[in-house]
Order: structure tokens, then C-alpha cells, then sequence
């Protein structure tokens, strides 16, 4: 009955004239970046994160959370009539997405993705407007030793499933932490890494860190390549028939549950969801020879998937302040910069942005699937634009952002040296989430550290007398082995 | 990627996780020679440089790992360095990036921009220069008229202006 309530006066939240506005704001930019290769959800919010810092804190994340869900909705597109995945989560869709709008039926396929996402967004906010709550009564349990086991936790299941080699993820991670570490230290107020430079004394933006390597990268990596050329097919209708719906229907409700189910794991990205998904679908199909040909459920499934996952995602986020994604560690920068601390306290104290924020989501839903479809012809029309000026615009857009952080040149720089790092991590196999993830979660981390050995005088027993700390370290220690397992298997 | 040939070689891969993991090792050195700059304190009372030693060494362990791997192992995945025409693109944007920031509190956020833009999409040599130098102009106005004035964001106007304002 609290739930009820507390998400009733969400909707009047969401349902305010400014939030609307904000919210459809965001899913047009969040369409937009999904259907543009090459700027990804995470870029595009660090990017836009300081236009929003003048924004009320429920605005603002309410139109960044539009941004991450409405990317999911565009990636289809480019999938499907370019066999190019405008997102990671969108790459499984190009599977069969592609082979229906080489068969003519690529309006159906948009028609099916756009649906399924909508059918899949809805039921993981359900799971998220009845998990959240109970999440968070577990979590007003925690001291030091379980944060840092969380934490923990959480980076390890990142390493373990980013890229293929453990230890260049171990390695990223590390090096996030290390970075999380320059400036001043918040116990003792010494600086630390700093060669003395005042720029140094507040560290790296995380923001800065993020346009760089997802940004500023991915210009570097889509200037090797040429340019691509649009599909010319014709949409053809949009709308499903019945037959549609029906082969569909199964498999948007098997990927909504594994979607929402593997959300719910740090480290776990729509990415690796999506394959899941249709890897499943795939197996207990009567006509599994179709999958690669064409099959309506090879789009529907993958694409509930990722949806599902991304309102999962915001489970840990809220109550345990516990990011699962790279989009989702840069919203907790954007709680974090409206001065918000993402936790069990969250829900207690800032109800009406909490609930604010998953109504409108929900209400975004909506906006999207009523948006998308017919503006399917404006998005095909903008992929025309040539990448040669896409790129370069991408890269002004990306100094602009970086300097509104702090209005300091200085950022541009760190900006530029990561967009360097991060090109040169993706040749070398170095995966990048980790990084951030470690960089985000770094000084948390260290702070519960502390304050636990304190707590403990020194010992580190204390992480494994306390029940939850030490269930969170066994689960990590069991997903680290199993990830070595799995690699020594191959 | 079909009109652009990668070359692969056994002996360039090895080359390039080998220079990769010496970088990790003499960024772990570094690391750990900064954290023996601070105070460690003691495991009942931890103080700042405590936990970035513990960080900093097992970044030594991981890049030494990565660095024996480098040299014996055969099974890591194939690294495409880009070559002549991907490289060059590569190159000139990041160059251009560079002399972008270089660029931006002397000349401002329009000259500037306009010719970044002027470099960077010279770079696919894929327009006449006059085309060039109108997307260039048309787009640094653009996002200038937004971000400046219509959004007031606060972005470098130059020497020249900061002097004419007195600044």
C-alpha cells in the first residue's frame, strides 16, 4: 500500500508540465544517440551532464534517465536497416533485424522492436516498483564492512565479465582506482598524486574521464573506417499483423524476465543480456533453423532484453548506490553532483525525486513508443549526414562539455589524454567499463575500507563475521572462479 | 574495412602488448613511489596512503603478469593497428584536437572552433576547400548562437576580448 502511494505521488511528479518537457527532451537525445553509431548512452550523458547542473536535480535526472532508456529504442534502428548496431545492446537485433528488412519487412521489424520494448520497459519498472522497497530494508542494514564487500562485489562481477582476458580487466579496474585516488584525500585532507599542481587538487572529473574514453574514443575508431551506406528499401508498414504479435509475444515475455533477472548484476550490461536472450529464444524454438533468417522473435526477445535490463538497472543504483552499467556510474555522478547520495537514505529522504524519476520512466515509455515509430523517417534522414561532419561536430560538442564542467581548459586536456587512452585501450584488448566503474565506486570503496580496519582495530576478520559482508564476498569469490573457469575452458 | 589492408604479424602483436605492459609496470612504479610519498599509518588506523599502496602494488603484479604473457604467450587476440589512410585520419584529428585546446583561451571559442572544423573535416579529403571552410563557419556560429548565447554558457572569448573588457 506504501508503494502504491509513494508511486502515486511519482506520477504527480512525472506528470508536471516542466518534467514531461524533460523527459520528452531526453528521449528524443537518448533516440537520437541510439540511432547514431558511435555515441553511446554513457557519452551522451556525461556531455550533457553540465548543461543540466542548472536544472533541478529531479529534471535533470529524470531527462538523463530518458537518455539511457531511449537509447535502447534507438539502436534498433540502425541495426535493422543498416546491419550496423547503434548501440552494443543493439547488436543481436542485427541478426535477424537486418535479414526481415532485406525480406521487405523492416517497418514490421522496427514496428516489433519498438513494441517489445515498450511490453519489456513496463514490466521491468513493475519489478522495479516492488524490488526497490524490499532492497532497501536490506540495505539500512549495512555498515562499512558491507559496503565495501558490495562494492567489492560489484567491481569484481565487472572485471570478471568485461573482455576477454582477467587480468587486463584487473588492470583497468586498478587503474581506475588509482585515478579515483588523485586530489585530496577526504579523511586526512592531504593531497595525494597531485605533483603539486592546484588543477590536480580535485582530481579528475569523472565526466571529463567519461567523454573522453566512450566519446572521444569512439570518434577515433569510426575515422579508421569509411563510411557507411543506408539500406535503400523501402519501410514498408509498421505495424504487426496478429501473427506477428503472436510469435512475438513469448519471446518479449521471456526476454523481459532475463533481461530484468540479469539486470540486476553488476557488470552484467544489455549487451551480454541481449546475447542471452536470444541464445535462450534460439534453443526452445520448434523453428530454430529460422534464427539468422529472418525470425520476428530473434528481434523481439533481444530487444525486450535490453530494456527490461535498463530499468533493473536502476534497482542497485537507488538503494545500494551500486551502479551495474556505464551509463548508469555516470548517472550516480549526476546524483552525486545535485548533491544526492544514492542509497537506502535516497528512498528515505528524497522520495519524491526517487519516485519521480521511476514514474517518469515509465512516462517515458509511452513518449517513446508513440515517438518512435513515426519518427523512424527523420532518424533514416539524419543517418544521411556525412560522418566527416558528424565526427568533427562530435568532438566540439564533446570540448564544450568538458570545459562547462568546471570552465577550465585544464579539462579539456585530461579530456583529450583519455580520449587517447581510451583508443589506445580498445586496440590492446583493455576493457573499459571497469575503469570507470573503479573510478566512480573508488573513494567509496576506500572510505568503507578504512572505517572498517578502524572499526575492526586492524583485523580483516570483520569481513567475515559479518553475514552479509561475507555472503557478498563469497558470491565474489565464486563469480572470479567461475570467470577463470569459463576462460580455461576455452 | 574491405578497401583498407591490415597487416598482422606475430612479432608486431608481441610488440604491442609488450610495450602495453611495460607501460602498466612503469605506471605501478610510479604509483607506488607516490604512495611512499604519503603516510601508510597502520592497519588499525589506515591513513592516505594506505589503501594507493595496496592499489599500486597489485597494478606491479598485474602489469608484470601481463608482461610475462607479452613475451610467451600465442593465444591473445589480434591487435589491427590502422594503416596509411586510417592512421592518417586518426592522427590529424587527434592533432587537431590538440591544437584545438592549445587554441581555445587565446583565439576563443568561435575562431577556434571554426578552425578545428576546418582541420578536421579537411581530413577525410572528401570536400572542395570553400566547402570546407562554409560547414566550418556555419557550424562554429551555430554552436556558438546556441551554447553561448542562447544557453549563456561560459566559454573562452579570447585574449583579444578579455583584454578589450579589461580582464
Amino acid at each position: 500500500m506504501d508503494t502504491l502511494h509513494n508511486l502515486l505521488g511519482g506520477f504527480a511528479v512525472a506528470l508536471q508540465p516542466e518534467m514531461l518537457m524533460y523527459c520528452f527532451i531526453g528521449s528524443l537525445i537518448g533516440t537520437l544517440v541510439g540511432v547514431l553509431p558511435g555515441l553511446g548512452p554513457a557519452a551522451a550523458m556525461a556531455i550533457l551532464i553540465p548543461f543540466a547542473t542548472g536544472l533541478s536535480p529531479t529534471a535533470a535526472i529524470i531527462m538523463l534517465a530518458a537518455i539511457y532508456y531511449g537509447a535502447m529504442y534507438g539502436g534498433s534502428t540502425t541495426s535493422i536497416l543498416l546491419n550496423i548496431p547503434g548501440e552494443s545492446a543493439s547488436v543481436v537485433t542485427c541478426i535477424d533485424g537486418y535479414e526481415m528488412a532485406r525480406q521487405g519487412k523492416a517497418g514490421i521489424a522496427l514496428g516489433i522492436a519498438a513494441i517489445s520494448s515498450f511490453v519489456a520497459g513496463t514490466l521491468g519498472l513493475f519489478g522495479l516498483i516492488f524490488m526497490a522497497p524490499i532492497l532497501v530494508d536490506v540495505a539500512l542494514k549495512f555498515g562499512p564492512p558491507e559496503y565495501f564487500a558490495l562494492l567489492l562485489l560489484g567491481l569484481t562481477v565487472a572485471v570478471s565479465l568485461a573482455g576477454e582476458s582477467l587480468v587486463k580487466g584487473l588492470v583497468a579496474a586498478i587503474v581506475g582506482l588509482l585515478i579515483a585516488a588523485i586530489g585530496i584525500d577526504p579523511q586526512s585532507g592531504i593531497a595525494r598524486y597531485t605533483f603539486g599542481t592546484v588543477n590536480m587538487m580535485g582530481g579528475f572529473d569523472v565526466i571529463v574521464v567519461v567523454i573522453g574514453l566512450f566519446a572521444v574514443a569512439e570518434v577515433f575508431v569510426n575515422a579508421e573506417s569509411p563510411a557507411f551506406q543506408i539500406l535503400q528499401t523501402k519501410i514498408g508498414k509498421l505495424w504487426p499483423s496478429f501473427d506477428d504479435f503472436r510469435r512475438s509475444s513469448g519471446a518479449i515475455g521471456r526476454g523481459s524476465f532475463v533481461g530484468f533477472i540479469l539486470g540486476l548484476i553488476p557488470g552484467v550490461s544489455p549487451a551480454v543480456v541481449t546475447f542471452v536472450s536470444y541464445d535462450i529464444e534460439k534453443r526452445i524454438s520448434k523453428e530454430s533453423e529460422m534464427f539468422g533468417k529472418g525470425a520476428i522473435e530473434g528481434v523481439a526477445a533481444p530487444e525486450g532484453a535490453n530494456n527490461a535490463c535498463t530499468s533493473a538497472g536502476m534497482v542497485p543504483l537507488f538503494t545500494l548506490g551500486l551502479p551495474t552499467s556505464a551509463s548508469l556510474a555516470v548517472l550516480l555522478s549526476a546524483l552525486m553532483i545535485h548533491g544526492l547520495q544514492p542509497g537506502p537514505m535516497l528512498f528515505t529522504q528524497q522520495k519524491e525525486l526517487v519516485w519521480g524519476v521511476i514514474a517518469s520512466m515509465y512516462v517515458g515509455n509511452v513518449m517513446l513508443l508513440i515517438l518512435n515509430l513515426p519518427l523512424i523517417p527523420l532518424w533514416v534522414k539524419l543517418l544521411k549526414v556525412p560522418y566527416p561532419i558528424l565526427g568533427p561536430l562530435i568532438l566540439v560538442i564533446c570540448v564544450i562539455a568538458a570545459y562547462g564542467v568546471r570552465s577550465n581548459t585544464f579539462d579539456i586536456w585530461v579530456m583529450l589524454g583519455f580520449g587517447v587512452i581510451g583508443y589506445l585501450m580498445r586496440k590492446l584488448n583493455f576493457p573499459t567499463i571497469p575503469l570507470i566503474l573503479a573510478l566512480i565506486l573508488g573513494d567509496k570503496l576506500e572510505n568503507a575500507l578504512r572505517q572498517s580496519l578502524t572499526i575492526s582495530d586492524g583485523s580483516f576478520i570483520i569481513f567475515l563475521t559479518h553475514p552479509i559482508s561475507a555472503g557478498f564476498l563469497a558470491i565474489a569469490t565464486v563469480a572470479t572462479l567461475w570467470s577463470l573457469y569459463i576462460r580455461y575452458r576455452k | 574495412m574491405n578497401s583498407l589492408k591490415f597487416k598482422y604479424s606475430k612479432r608486431h602483436r608481441q610488440w604491442s602488448q609488450v610495450v602495453a605492459s611495460i607501460a602498466v609496470c612503469v605506471l605501478a612504479a610510479l604509483a607506488i613511489h607516490g604512495a611512499g610519498l604519503l603516510s601508510i599509518g597502520t592497519l588499525s588506523s589506515p591513513e592516505e596512503g594506505f589503501v594507493p599502496l595496496i592499489e599500486a602494488g597489485m597494478l606491479a603484479v598485474g602489469g608484470i603478469v601481463l608482461l610475462i604473457r607479452a613475451l610467451t604467450q600465442t593465444t591473445e587476440p589480434r591487435i589491427y593497428w590502422p594503416r596509411g589512410d586510417s592512421r592518417r585520419m586518426v592522427v590529424h584529428l587527434a592533432v587537431g584536437l590538440f591544437g584545438y585546446a592549445l587554441l581555445l583561451p587565446p583565439l576563443g571559442f568561435t575562431v577556434a572552433t571554426f578552425l578545428f572544423l576546418v582541420v578536421a573535416i579537411s581530413a577525410w579529403r572528401k570536400y572542395a576547400w570553400w566547402i570546407v571552410a562554409l560547414y566550418a563557419l556555419s557550424i562554429a556560429i551555430t554552436l556558438h548562437l546556441i551554447f553561448s548565447v542562447a544557453l549563456s554558457m561560459s566559454l573562452p572569448v579570447g585574449w583579444w576580448a578579455n583584454y578589450q573588457l579589461g580582464l
